[in-house]
This record gives C-alpha cells, structure tokens and sequence, in this order.
C-alpha cells in the first residue's frame, strides 16, 4: 500500500473538498458543481496573476476543471484537494506560458524597453492630470506597481508567493504542488521577497515609480 | 548569521530565515534564534520590515469575483467535451452490436432446430404416423377389396397411395393405366 492510500481515509475525515471529489469521482453532478463554485474565484485569482491575462486564467480555470472531472475515476485522496488542485493548475499555467513564450506574443515586462513600458502607468499619468480622485489613483497605482514587481520574477517565484498569499499554503503544500521540497519552497519564496522588495521599496520609501530596466530576474 | 557576509543583505541564509518567520514555518528553536536576533539587530529588524511590507503590498492585488454564470458554463463545457470524448466508442460498437444480434438469432435458430429433430428422434409423434398413414386410411374400405399384395405393391410403386398435397379438385390425381390381369381362357 503506497504512502497516499495509507494517508486516504484521513484526507477524508479531515477535508470536505476531498470528500466531495469522492461524491464526484461516484458520477455526483452536484457535486462537481459544488467544487467548482468553491474554487473558481481562487483559481482565477492565482491563474490571472500568474498568467497576466484575466480571459486566459478563466480558459485555463476551465482546463483545471475538466483535468480534475476527467481524472475522477481514479481519484484517490492523498493531500489536501486544493493542493491536487492547484498542481493541476500550475501544470495547465506553465504549459500555457510556455507555449505563449514560443508564440513570443508581446506581453507586460518590465524588463524590457521602453515600448514594453506598462500601459497602467501611462493612463495613470493621465488621470493624475486632475480627473481620478486620489485615493482610487493611490490604490489604482500601487495595484500597478505590485503587478510591474510580480512581473518581474520568474514563474516559479511567481506561483510560490501568490500560493503562499492568496491560499495561505504551507511549505509542504506549495512544494507538493510545485514539486518541490520544503526547503526549496523556502529558499524560493525568500528569494521573491527580495526581488519584490528590490522593485517596491523606492516606491514604498520615496514614492519613485519602477523605471524600465534591461536586465532579467 | 554568515560572518562573511558584508551586510545582513547579504546573508542568504538569515534572509531565508526571516521569511520563513513571517510565514510562521520556522522550528520552535530556529523561531526562539531570530527573535533573539531581532531583539540586538537594528538591522535585522530593518530587513524584516522590508520583507514584510513586500509580502504585504500583494494585497494590492484584486481577488476575482466571477459571473454566476460561469460554473454553468464551466459544467456544461466539462459535460460536452466527456461526451465528445466518449463519443466515438459508441459508433464503433454499434456495428458490433449488429453482429452480435444476428449471431445470436442465428444460434437460436439452429438450437431450435437441432431441438426439433432431437425431440422428433426421442420422442417420435403418434399423430404424424397417422397423418404418413391417411392415404391408406382414406381409402381402407376401397384397398380391402383388393385381395393381392403384389397388385398393391405395384399400386403403391406407381405412386397411387402418396398424399396429393392439393385439393381433390385442384388436380386430378394422375392414376396409370391398370394392366389387366391376363386371363386364362378355355375352348370349348
């Protein structure tokens, strides 16, 4: 008996999630429905900013979803479902990346020229002129400016934070989902903190917008 | 702390250290060690902060609300595309189920017969002895009349005793011509 067959019938006990994916795994249509009105909105949330378009992480949600009805039959629980999940949906996330980086479709970097420069701060500029009120173009800029700082890490960096974030992952979750072990989590995720804090603190202490910079992370 | 580090900035190790703090991942005894740090180390303390408001300024990031109409439209995109993919399976094993019914009807056939004719062997059927023996039945009275064998025989040779199939009236029963028996004559 392997290690997650062993470790099944607590999944079961301990998680809804896993016990509902059993209900579904049993054919349960509601039960499919249920999942994916519990996980659609994180699942979009991660995907979106991981992926850096909102229409690409529903089309990859959907992907996830169909992944996880497809894969019922054999289902059994040996982690938490969210982090079967969201392995799926990093597997899906970086097929898509990849793929697009083969496309070389133009998309937001702020490592790159100044023709790459973030359209967000340039409509920022204009409504600075007078027209937003400041406080939505304090919120609307710092939205802005965490997106160029996300940018600027390597996927993998990327996802480790964003699951740490938005699905308060342990270690032992984001490297089950990423394949890693906790040690490289921990090694990752400090290693994003400080390209992160690299791009935000000029802003955070002295208000001074990202300039365009050449070289990669 | 890395002594040869030339500042905290520079110390992997630490760094790690207190960003697994923030995340609450450290052992109890590592966790005890930086906040002994954190207690003598202006820096340290600096370092944290930093780390912190760079975790924090995520927040910034909007979460996604979507429309209630996208789990029906994620359901019903699942739904179709399982039946598409189960889709072809069916096609194929239509013609087989073709087969398999023929098949079948064909055994069955040849059970029954087989069946038949075994029962028939078994257990032979009194009445179609009757029905063989009609002929000879319809005509007993006329056939006792006739007090010769052999003339019977050859009757029955030419075929005068098998069962007409067709009505009487339907077509005449083609009897032969009846050789009179030679006579033996006298003279006077």
């Amino acid at each position: 008996m392997t290690l997650s067959e062993s470790s099944a019938p607590d999944y079961e006990l301990r998680d809804p999630d896993v016990r509902l994916m059993l209900r579904v795994r049993d054919d349960d249509a509601s039960a499919f429905e249920e999942l994916v009105l519990r996980y659609q909105n994180r699942l979009i949330t991660v995907l979106e900013h991981l992926v850096g378009r909102r229409e690409q992480a529903e089309d990859l949600t959907q992907e996830v979803f169909l992944r996880i009805f497809r894969a019922r039959k054999s289902y059994v629980p040996g982690s938490k479902f969210s982090t079967w999940m969201f392995t799926i949906a990093n597997n899906a996330a970086s097929n898509a990346l990849r793929n697009r980086s083969r496309r070389r479709e133009v998309h937001l970097d702020p490592g790159g020229t100044g023709s790459m420069a973030m359209p967000g701060l340039d409509q920022l500029a204009k409504a600075a002129s007078g027209q937003m009120p400041t406080r939505q173009l304090d919120k609307a800029e710092m939205r802005d400016i965490v997106r160029l700082a996300l940018d600027s890490l390597n996927e993998r960096q990327r996802l480790a934070l964003l699951l740490n974030k938005f699905e308060n992952m342990s270690y032992v979750d984001i490297a089950e989902t990423m394949q890693l072990s906790p040690e490289a989590v921990k090694s990752l995720l400090s290693r994003a903190r400080v390209n992160l804090r690299d791009v935000l603190e000029p802003y955070l202490e002295r208000g001074e917008l990202p300039q365009s910079h050449s070289s990669s992370s | 702390m890395n002594p040869q580090a030339a500042t905290l900035h520079d110390d992997d190790h630490l760094i790690e250290q207190l960003s697994a703090y923030l995340d609450g991942e450290l052992a109890d005894a590592d966790c005890q060690q930086v906040e002994q740090l954190l207690v003598r180390s202006h820096e340290a303390r600096a370092c944290l902060r930093q780390l912190e408001r760079a975790s924090t300024a995520l927040d910034a990031l909007p979460r996604t609300q979507v429309d209630p109409s996208f789990t029906q439209s994620t359901v019903e995109m699942v739904a179709l595309r399982v039946a598409d993919e189960a889709g072809p399976p069916d096609a194929e094993a239509r013609p087989l189920a073709g087969r398999s019914a023929l098949l079948a009807a064909v055994v069955l056939a040849s059970a029954m017969a087989i069946g038949y004719r075994a029962m028939d062997q078994l257990a032979p059927n009194a009445n179609r002895a009757l029905v063989e023996d009609l002929p000879v039945l319809r005509d007993l009275d006329a056939l006792r009349q006739v007090d010769d064998v052999d003339l019977l025989r050859q009757l029955r040779g030419a075929g005068v005793f098998e069962a007409d199939p067709s009505p009487p009236t339907a077509r005449p029963v083609e009897r032969p011509e009846l050789r009179p028996v030679p006579r033996e004559e006298s003279r006077p």
